[in-house]
């Protein structure tokens, strides 16, 4: 999802998690397409790097669960025309939901991944 | 949104957030201090192939398959309008092979798919003698019938239907009064019949039980809801005004329901009567519900509904039960095991002669026309592999930007349907033409093939089906190749993007290639059988018929429309013998009974046959066949030993018969049988002389094979009160100027009787091999289709060829090659691809003859000649399809071939 730059720490992100990492952003309020890629960015401190070619199809895809809903608004800063999409009822139970999930798998990611506390609790 | 029209509106949303997106990208990066320029092709290259994008995200818009639909159907509009030639070509090719298909599917859904327009046509079945012999699909005498009612409960509601065709029918009142001018199918119905069936009338009452008492029955008929149409204009008074049949007035006691013409396909009932009716219906043939109960002849077809759990296996081993039962308590001193089995099947789907005999020349057909269809998908998959070549460019450019492969491939498959919907269309117009013709070229002698063959929602989807199968087969070539369409095929002219794609062998060549050789194949199985059919057509025509056809003229006559008896009967048939005879022009004449080349009447005896009261082992059909004195020399049909009847065998005198050739051979071997006695086993047969052998005389068809036959002289014969007679005369000149003064002199001195036909023998030959005739005819043109088809392909494929090695063909040239030797290469570059075509057309026509071997006659299912001929046919048509591109290759100007490349 992430396009791949060699040069770069970067990292891939795994499938399906673009859309939690969408819903996590909106948590906060409505954000536009340009400004959710750029959220993340930051927050992952520059590691995650959001493709414009993964973001719009996640969005739009994300519009027809309807777990986001879109509308025109003027962005504060540019004074431009923006898409922004903000959370639904429905996104906000995906959100929890996906959390969870997320959770328990780096949980288990962490389990298997040290060696120390698999030896201690066997 | 999921409509076409919001989608306008959604791209150029899409297009917007898309700007928005850029502009803030651009503008953070001028903020962080690039100049704009920088910033906003930076902006542009981190976002990326923006078609791509904007593609994927139109994909996550979901739901939109109708829109997508309509979006493709207008680009592949489009680009079958940008190449108008292929097009047409490949509409054409469609056309001709979804019409056909369509036209020959549509009367083997008539005959053998479609049911009955009754209740749960389903569990309708049939109780019929296993063996399936000419005339038996359903003949029982009444009183047999009512044995297998009372004794089977496994099948309920068991009816009893008879048919007979009546030329008296008289409309009575103030519009009718005029005799119907052809005869009208009259079916007699037990009172059950219309309940077992579970119809229910349009106007009035079907007729019941009350209608139906033995003793006489009341005089009531139902007519069909088509001849209500047709007769009295759908009047609403049409209740209670009368039908004279046979000179007995009816009363309409209701319409049938729409659709429903009986329970036979390929007959068009019009008029029901209480089958108790019988005998003033049918005057002539006194006692179908009574008498025949001795001599097991009979005409009920009896049809009932399977009780629920009884399977018709077991059905079946009952009827065979209660048959094996009835032959006991008929002829208890027959000592001889009954091996005759009964069968219950299926009726649903309606029973008639017209299916015995036309289902599987349809099959046939049916099969025939699927190899055409096939050879016209090749050759429009060829066609648009073409164009696909042609258009790599385009499919590399959008590629490039950003379409993607499962894109491509839509649309093309979508120009592909576009394309076979539009054949289909003009198929399905062109298929009811074929139809039409196909139903009355399949017209039998009897001409009374009705056979409704509509459009209906089977045939549409079948045509349907046809096109998207069709579509997407000859569709999946070219866009599968145009989803391996790179950005590298960019690069360079598109003459070497050509040369690039084809030097390796994967490349358009090969299917193309691949499809001529199935194109010669297929064209070579539909050849060999079109030959083997026309074969065959033509050694029946020719046929010895053991007559003088030349001079012979054959005249069939309904059954009177006034009852008589035995007596005057005879004394109508010796008035015709003698007036016919003095006519000029006509050297003789005589009654002929059941007649000569009568198929639908011929009826073999089940009787075993004694010779001196020493039971001869059956083995051979026989038959029997009333004729008068002089008919052996009106026919020219010499005898080979005793003497012919004379006026003298009359009734009263020792019983006398003539026998034919082979019978004679099968009963007495190489003893002269004159002077000797036969004798069939059923009881009320008596022991009779024979007096002469004759020459065997084809009786039924030319395909008949051995057949016993039996002559008995009119004057010694007891007749119903009426029955049809045949007349066989002979001329002094052409046949066919005579008839006009039998048919007078007949109408004359036998105004009761109805002239059916008058004839010749070719003519009546002709009648009886329709169903050959179609066969070839049919054979002929679906082998000349595909004949042309594959040369178009082979045609197509070599230009192709010789385009592509122009340069070669150009230092060639230069290097002194003649034109001819030019011409020589093209062909032996593609007379491999025709041998292959034709090694596996070899085998498929093996294949073919196997499948045909039964409709053949005279001629071998693998018969060399006909192989021979149908191959010397497909290299002529080849060696023309190449000739064209071939003279052009050897015409190439070498320095302009040179300079292209």
């Amino acid at each position: 999802m992430l396009r791949h730059r060699p040069t770069t720490d970067r990292i891939e992100i795994l499938q399906g998690t673009l859309d939690l990492l969408i819903l996590q952003t909106l948590q906060r309020g409505a954000l536009h397409g340009y400004a959710i890629a750029q959220a993340i960015n930051v927050r992952s401190r520059e590691v995650l790097q959001i493709d414009a070619g993964a973001l719009y199809p996640a969005l739009h895809r994300l519009e027809r669960d309807r777990s986001v809903r879109a509308s025109w608004t003027t962005a504060t800063e540019s004074g431009q025309r923006v898409r922004a999409y903000r959370l639904t009822a429905r996104g906000r139970r995906r959100l929890t939901d996906e959390r969870s999930r997320w959770r328990r798998l780096s949980e288990a990611m962490a389990g298997v991944l040290n060696p120390h506390r698999w030896e201690d609790e066997s | 949104m999921r409509w076409p029209w919001n989608r306008s509106r959604r791209i150029a949303e899409l297009d917007e957030e898309i700007r928005s997106h850029l502009n803030q990208s651009a503008q953070s990066r001028i903020a962080a201090g690039d100049s704009r320029e920088d910033a906003e092709r930076e902006a542009r290259r981190e976002f990326g192939n923006i078609t791509h994008i904007r593609e994927v995200t139109h994909e996550m818009w979901g739901g939109a398959s109708l829109e997508r639909f309509w979006r493709d159907a207008r680009d592949a509009w489009r680009s079958v309008r940008r190449s108008p030639g292929v097009a047409t070509a490949a509409v054409l090719s469609m056309a001709l092979g979804i019409g056909a298909n369509t036209a020959i599917f549509s009367v083997m859904n008539a005959l053998m798919l479609k049911s009955l327009p009754i209740q749960s046509p389903g569990s309708l079945y049939v109780i019929a003698p296993a063996e399936g012999r000419r005339g038996d699909w359903g003949g029982w005498p009444y009183s047999w019938y009512e044995w297998f009612r009372d004794r089977m409960p496994q099948l309920t509601g068991l009816a009893a239907t008879a048919m007979t065709h009546r030329s008296s029918v008289v409309v009575e009142g103030p519009r009718g009064g005029a005799r119907e001018p052809e005869p009208i199918a009259v079916a007699l119905v037990s009172g059950n019949y219309f309940s077992t069936l579970g119809l229910t009338p349009t106007v009035g009452r079907l007729i019941d039980t009350s209608d139906d008492r033995s003793g006489g029955g009341e005089a009531v008929v139902v007519i069909s809801d088509s001849y209500w149409s047709s007769r009295f204009g759908r009047a609403a008074d049409v209740l209670d005004r009368k039908i004279a049949i046979s000179g007995t007035s009816f009363r309409i006691i209701g319409v049938g329901p729409a659709g429903f013409t009986g329970d036979v396909v390929g007959e068009e009932t019009r008029l029901w009567v209480p089958i108790a009716t019988e005998s003033v219906v049918m005057p002539e043939q006194a006692g179908i519900l009574t008498t025949d109960w001795q001599t097991g002849w009979g005409w009920v077809r009896i049809v009932g509904r399977l009780s629920p759990g009884v399977t018709p296996t077991v059905a079946s081993l009952a009827a065979t039960e209660t048959y094996h039962a009835l032959e006991h308590a008929r002829l208890p001193n027959n000592a001889e095991p009954n091996r005759r089995q009964v069968v219950v099947r299926p009726a649903g789907r309606g029973e008639s002669p017209a299916l015995q005999t036309l289902s599987e020349p349809v099959v046939i057909l049916m099969c025939a026309v699927g190899l055409v269809l096939l050879v016209a998908c090749a050759n429009v998959a060829n066609l648009l592999i073409a164009r696909s070549l042609a258009r790599e460019r385009e499919f590399a450019v959008r590629a490039a930007l950003g379409a993607s492969a499962t894109r491509l491939v839509r649309q093309l498959l979508c120009e592909s349907l576009l394309l076979a919907a539009a054949g289909a269309a003009i198929g399905v117009a062109l298929s009811r033409l074929v139809t039409h013709i196909l139903v009355s070229l399949a017209t039998g002698a009897d001409g009374r093939l009705i056979l409704d063959a509509p459009m209906d929602s089977q045939v549409v989807a079948f045509a349907i089906g046809l096109a998207a199968i069709t579509g997407v087969a000859f569709g999946l070539l070219p866009a599968w190749r145009a989803s391996r369409a790179r950005v590298s095929m960019l690069t360079g002219s598109s003459q070497s993007m050509l040369a690039q794609s084809n030097n390796r062998h994967a490349g358009a060549g090969t299917p193309s290639r691949l499809l001529v050789i199935v194109q010669v194949a297929m064209s070579l199985a539909l050849l060999v059988g079109a030959r083997l059919f026309g074969e065959t057509l033509s050694q029946l025509r020719h046929v010895d018929l053991g007559i003088d056809r030349a001079h012979v003229l054959l005249v069939s006559t309904g059954g009177s429309n006034s009852p008589g008896s035995s007596a005057t009967t005879m004394q109508r048939y010796r008035l015709t013998q003698d007036r016919l005879s003095v006519l000029p022009g006509i050297v003789s004449a005589s009654p002929a009974g059941e007649g000569i080349l009568n198929d639908r009447d011929y009826v073999n005896s089940s009787d075993e046959l004694l010779a001196d009261d020493v039971p001869v082992k059956s083995g051979l059909q026989w038959v029997n066949s009333t004729v008068g004195p002089g008919f052996f020399r009106t026919l020219d049909a010499p005898l080979m030993a005793g003497r012919d009847f004379t006026f003298a065998d009359a009734a009263g005198k020792p019983p006398v018969v003539v026998i034919g050739q082979t019978l004679a051979r099968f009963l007495f071997g190489s003893t002269n049988p004159v002077g000797h006695h036969i004798r069939s086993t059923c009881t009320s047969c008596v022991t009779q002389e024979v007096i002469g052998v004759v020459r065997d005389i084809t009786f039924a068809s030319p395909r008949q094979g051995p057949l016993g036959i039996v002559y008995r002289p009119y004057l010694q014969s007891r007749f119903r009160a009426d029955s049809p007679m045949s007349i066989v005369i002979k001329t002094v000149g052409n046949p066919e100027s005579a008839a006009s003064s039998v048919r007078q002199a007949l109408q004359q001195f036998a105004p009761e009787v109805p002239v059916l036909r008058i004839e010749t023998v070719d003519a009546r030959l002709n009648a009886l091999l329709s169903t050959d005739r179609l066969l070839a005819l049919l054979g002929d043109a679906f082998g000349g289709l595909a004949v042309l088809l594959a040369a178009v392909g082979l045609y197509g494929v070599v230009s192709y060829a010789v385009i592509r090695r122009r340069s070669e063909i150009g230092v060639r040239l230069v290097l002194g090659a003649t034109p001819l030797q030019i011409v020589r290469m093209v062909f032996r570059n593609h007379a491999g691809l025709i041998g292959v075509g034709l090694a596996l057309g070899w085998m498929a026509a093996r294949l073919v003859g196997r499948l045909v071997a039964n409709r053949l006659y005279g001629i071998a299912p693998q018969d060399p000649s006909a192989l021979a001929a149908s191959v010397v046919i497909l290299v002529l048509a080849a060696g023309l399809a190449a000739l064209g591109p071939a003279m052009r290759a050897s015409r190439f100007d070498p320095v302009r071939t040179l300079r292209t490349d």
